[in-house]
């Protein structure tokens, strides 16, 4: 097995220790961001930034490397979309196609911005541990009237939690009992149509009985839906201030940019 | 003809950090109607060997033949019946008829045959037949075991091949299992099987296969299996050998109570003393 | 310090699981249960545990009554049980995480959480493993992760049902040596299994059938009791040979029918001391 894309580096640098929470916020807020720039300046002063970032993060540059590559070619083909379909001035000509000056200028734009996003997810993800993050936003959407929706943060939480732990199961579960169907002459390869339920309603019936073992397990180690704390210190510290505030910094001196 | 692998060697996560090697070199051969028990510890390789039994794993060097014939096509899957670890997820019809029919069908026979074969099938594992419309998800481990077990007996198969069929049973469950793989084995079909279960087993084992870190330490008889004082052993061998240790004069085959009683009673009238009586 | 009082209990769809049971568990006992399946054991653990509460009859857990939802968080701290399949209790990413939920339920603080989840890991002998993904463990080790799921919750009474079933012996011997040794540190273990050898040492065994207490007393008693022969339970080779000796008036004591190694010993000791 491969790691995944967008996984956790365990690290101690200024960026892993500083607070999921503003960490989320500075994600977020950095992503619209991306959608305002609009010229190559800010472009620079971004990817500026990120590479300090990315630096402060110690983490190896494969880190986001594997996050962009798998996305290139759709970020490649977005570009020659915009290149070549956007009205302006033609720099060239291929039979019916020409690129115009104005949807070159687009096309890396978008591009960048995409790559940007990516980036600073990878960045994220990368320095955050996932429950870190599940804990974060659990606070920080706390206050909201989640109660309407029938769930409180905390039971959005250990589902989002729990989901991340038990989706491998999934695929074990999928392969012992496609064994056992090829073990019983079933050919997956003539019987496309015939497979599909044949593991879907076994996977279902599965995960419901182990659904239920797992909410008496949960029961038996004093889960009850409501309040509840984290081994993960969230406290904001000097640094998360500081970090918060240099990037409201960063962000007004872009947009005036 | 006989289940043939010569100098068969098998890897998972081929070619990535993970690989791990889990058998290697091994040339087995299983006749037809035998009775053998794969040992050996966790991770020796014992479920991965059974899985290229029926060509769900391909070799990696060396060859599989099953009555000559390559396990992963029809003809051989026909010949082979497979029971995997876990008994919940190899069962996934709606009804335990659907369930034993299910091979049968994919097989090609005709409606008539394959119940006849559904028939069959239950009895020859002891499920009562208004069983057949229960939901197999419904039905207790034991009970699961049996339906797996009928649904490989279904296609009528020359090898049985077991992972750990008793394995989190109770001993009623278990001692049913055992008598049934018995009576399986007395109708001329080869039972092979995976267990840790010596005790269960022992009595029924023909010739042995033990596996230690992927390669084949004993392969043959299970008096040799024995005589050899190889491990793992059932509990009354066990103390034989530990007998044996201490040098005693002891016949290390023994492994049941009753020969275990009568090599006791030799011992002590060999050794003449009685210490009991001292006391 | 557990009492059950005339407890009975049926499944939702009828199906009667436990029948005017009276059970009293001291502090610091190992108890067996044993008994075929579907004659009530699990049932009786989770009335232990306080998961299901009677119909009829009350469950007192060190006197508090199962049924009074404002003792339920005190009494999970009191008393953990673990289950038999591994995966299905996993509920964090890495072992750390999963051993959090518990102490986290409580409300503990992260500062007491990680004292907690340091005790349990040291406990069970899983330091190596606490960033692993519970998944990735081996069956064994994951039973042990489960187990310490429950300790970093500091029960005083621990539950098990059936939680070697599914395990190599040699990983069900690791964990059993775990829960030995939990029980000489004072813990309460009620003890469900279908491997009569794991019973050998202890201080109690119940028989369950049919939702009730068939047999009840020592291993000792209990192993030579011949109804339990009747109720399909092989009894253990070494135990059988020893009650099969016993009548051709070669007396091997009890202790020493606990393993091969002991029971070889004692034969040796009587025959050759000349
Ligand atoms: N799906 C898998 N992916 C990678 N390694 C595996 C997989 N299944 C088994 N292994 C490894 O292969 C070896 C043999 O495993 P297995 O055949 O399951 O052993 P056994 O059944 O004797 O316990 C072990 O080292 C195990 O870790
Ligand atoms: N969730 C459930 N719903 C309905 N009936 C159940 C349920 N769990 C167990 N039972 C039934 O209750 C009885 C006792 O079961 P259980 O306590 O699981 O026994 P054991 O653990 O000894 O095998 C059995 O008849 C079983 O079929
Ligand atoms: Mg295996
Ligand atoms: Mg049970």
């Amino acid at each position: 097995m491969q790691e995944p894309v967008f996984s956790y580096v365990p690290g101690a640098s200024i960026i892993h220790r500083l607070d999921p929470r503003t960490k989320v916020t500075a994600v977020m807020l950095l992503g619209i961001l991306t959608f305002r720039i609009d010229n190559f300046a800010g472009i620079v002063a971004l990817f500026a930034f990120f590479f300090v970032l990315a630096l402060l993060s110690g983490l190896p540059v494969k880190v986001f490397l594997r996050a962009v590559k798998p996305m290139m070619l759709f970020i490649f083909f977005i570009f020659l979309t915009q290149m070549f379909f956007t009205d302006g001035r033609p720099f060239a000509s291929y039979w019916i196609l020409q690129p115009s000056l104005e949807g070159l200028e687009k096309g890396l734009k978008l591009a960048a911005r995409f790559i940007f996003l990516l980036l600073f997810a990878a960045l994220l993800t990368a320095s955050t541990d996932p429950s870190a993050i599940t804990c974060g936003v659990e606070r920080m959407v706390r206050p909201l009237p989640l109660r309407w929706l029938g769930i409180s943060s905390f039971e959005l939480a250990t589902m989002m939690n729990i989901s991340i732990a038990f989706f491998p199961l999934l695929f074990e579960r999928v392969e012992r009992t496609k064994a056992a169907q090829t073990a019983r002459g079933m050919d997956f390869v003539k019987n496309p149509l015939r497979s599909i339920p044949a593991l879907a309603i076994p996977l279902l019936r599965g995960i419901i009985r182990d659904a239920e073992e797992l909410a008496l397990a949960m029961e038996g180690r004093g889960y009850q839906g409501s309040r509840r704390t984290s081994i993960h210190e969230l406290s904001m510290h000097k640094n998360d201030w500081r970090a918060l505030f240099m990037l409201a910094l960063f962000i007004l001196f872009i947009l005036i940019l | 003809m006989p289940i043939i692998l010569e100098n068969v060697s098998f890897s998972y996560s081929k070619k990535t950090p993970l690989e791990t090697s889990a058998l290697r070199e091994i040339n087995l051969r299983i006749e037809k109607g035998e009775f053998v028990g794969i040992l050996g510890e966790k991770g020796a390789g014992k479920s991965t060997l059974t899985k290229l039994f029926n060509g769900i794993f391909k070799p990696e060097t060396g060859i599989v033949r099953v009555d000559g014939l390559d396990p992963s096509s029809r003809e051989a899957k026909r010949k082979i019946g497979m029971v995997f670890q876990q008994a919940a997820d190899q069962l996934f019809c709606k009804t335990v008829y659907e369930e034993i029919a299910f091979g049968p069908l994919n097989f090609g026979y005709s409606k008539k045959e394959t119940e006849q074969r559904v028939y069959e099938a239950i009895e020859a594992v002891s499920l009562d037949q208004t069983e057949l419309s229960r939901d197999p998800f419904s039905l207790s481990g034991g009970e699961m075991q049996r339906v797996a077990l009928a649904s490989a007996l279904a296609l009528r198969p020359d090898y049985l091949v077991l992972d750990e069929p008793i394995t989190g049973l109770d001993p009623i469950g278990k001692n049913d299992i055992l008598k049934t793989l018995n009576r399986i084995k007395e109708k001329g079909t080869a039972v092979i099987t995976v267990t840790h279960n010596l005790k269960g087993f022992f009595p029924l084992l023909e010739k042995i296969v033990l596996l230690r870190e992927g390669r084949i330490a004993f392969q043959g008889s299970r008096e040799s299996y024995l005589k050899k004082g190889f491990e793992p052993l059932p509990p009354i061998a066990s103390m034989m050998k530990e007998l044996g240790v201490r040098g005693l004069p002891v016949n290390l085959t023994v492994f049941t109570v009753e020969d275990a009683l009568e090599e006791i009673m030799k011992l002590k009238s060999i050794l003449g003393t009685d210490n009991n009586e001292n006391k | 310090m557990i009492r059950l009082e005339k407890v009975s209990y049926s499944y939702p769809d009828g199906t009667p699981a436990l029948e005017n049971l009276n059970l009293v568990i001291k502090k610091g006992e190992f108890i067996g249960i044993i008994g075929k399946n579907g004659s009530g054991k699990s049932t009786l653990a989770l009335q232990l545990s306080g998961l299901l509460k009677p119909q009829a009859g009350r469950v007192m857990i060190r006197g508090m009554d199962t049924r009074d939802p404002s003792k339920l968080p005190e009494i999970r701290k009191f008393v953990g049980i673990v289950f038999q399949n591994p995966e299905t209790q996993f509920v964090g990413r890495t072992v750390e995480e999963d051993l959090a939920f518990g102490p986290e339920n409580l409300c503990f603080s992260p500062m007491e959480i990680r004292k907690c989840v340091d005790m349990a890991l040291a406990e069970t002998g899983l330091e190596k493993y606490r960033h692993r993904s519970p998944k990735t463990l081996s069956g064994g080790q994951g039973q042990c992760s489960a187990l310490a799921g429950v300790l970093a919750m500091r029960p005083e009474c621990l539950i098990f049902d059936e939680v070697t079933s599914m395990l190599d012996p040699e990983s069900g011997i690791s964990v059993m040596e775990i829960i030995k040794k939990l029980h000489r540190k004072g813990k309460t273990i009620v003890y469900i299994t279908h491997n009569l050898e794991e019973l050998h040492d202890a201080d109690r065994i119940i028989v369950m059938e049919k939702g009730k207490v068939m047999l009840e007393g020592e291993p000792k008693s209990i192993f030579s009791d011949i109804s339990l022969k009747t109720l399909g339970f092989d009894l253990p080779s070494l135990i059988e040979l020893a009650e099969t000796l016993k009548t051709h008036g070669v007396i091997i004591p009890w202790e020493k029918t606990a393993s091969p190694q002991s029971f070889a010993e004692e034969i040796c000791q009587l025959f050759l001391k000349t």
